[in-house]
């Protein structure tokens, strides 16, 4: 149980991660600058990922599980607006769409997915019995952490380069 | 704003660290209730009103 809940934990912030990086080159090489909703849905993202590094930090717990929930929550509100937005026909859509999807979009399946897979770690645990299960922070935990922490610090500079301390307007 | 909202993403992952983790937990709930807070700002700012 321990080794499932490892490799899903350290896989789900490789994927985040994978994606919040694929945005931010995005934003660099198509010089398209993120609107607020977009770092929202960035911030809901590394939200679900610090979730899952505190399981492969602390051990798993149902308070990390617990954060990453919400995020995935807060994350899901802020898509959909933002798909409410541009939902009407020949309404413009904002930047350019990923594989036939919009960004909002795909944010908004990444956070679904988030739910359903929180919802299957959580099941297979209470069906396992187990009342602690004890995670090693070994290399694969520390490359997350510090991928994460990059991006978080990257994601920062360009945010304020852009706006500052105002809340974005856009 | 918003960059303060990284920030305190930033200094939950520098709690998760240090081993502070109810911090990082407090921290990280308190930021998506602040974005949360931020999307209600965006909303009522399009739509030209004020709560």
């Amino acid at each position: 149980m321990a080794l499932l809940h490892k490799l899903a934990n350290v896989l789900w912030v490789y994927v985040l991660c994978g994606v919040l990086c694929a945005g931010f080159t995005y934003q660099l090489l198509k010089h398209e600058n993120p609107c607020p909703l977009c770092l929202l849905e960035r911030l809901g993202m590394i939200g679900i990922a610090i979730g899952a590094l505190m399981n492969l930090r602390f051990g798993v717990k149902v308070e990390h599980y617990g954060v990453a929930l919400f995020s995935a929550f807060g994350g899901r509100i802020v898509s959909l607006r933002q798909i409410a937005l541009h939902i009407c026909p020949q309404f413009p859509t904002f930047g350019s769409p990923v594989l036939g999807y919009d960004l909002y979009v795909w944010a908004f399946i990444v956070f679904t997915c988030s739910v359903l897979v929180t919802a299957i770690l959580l099941i297979a645990w209470g069906l396992s019995g187990q009342k602690e299960i004890h995670i090693t922070w070994d290399i694969w935990g520390k490359i997350g952490f510090w991928w994460l922490a990059l991006l978080v610090v990257a994601n920062l500079i360009t945010t304020f380069a852009l706006c500052g301390l105002s809340a974005c307007q856009g | 704003m918003m960059a303060i909202l990284f920030i305190l993403y930033l200094l939950a992952l520098a709690l998760i660290f240090r081993s502070y983790r109810k911090a990082a937990v407090l921290i990280v709930i308190l930021n998506v209730m602040l974005s949360l807070a931020m999307l209600m700002h965006h909303a009522t700012d399009i739509l030209n009103i004020r709560l």
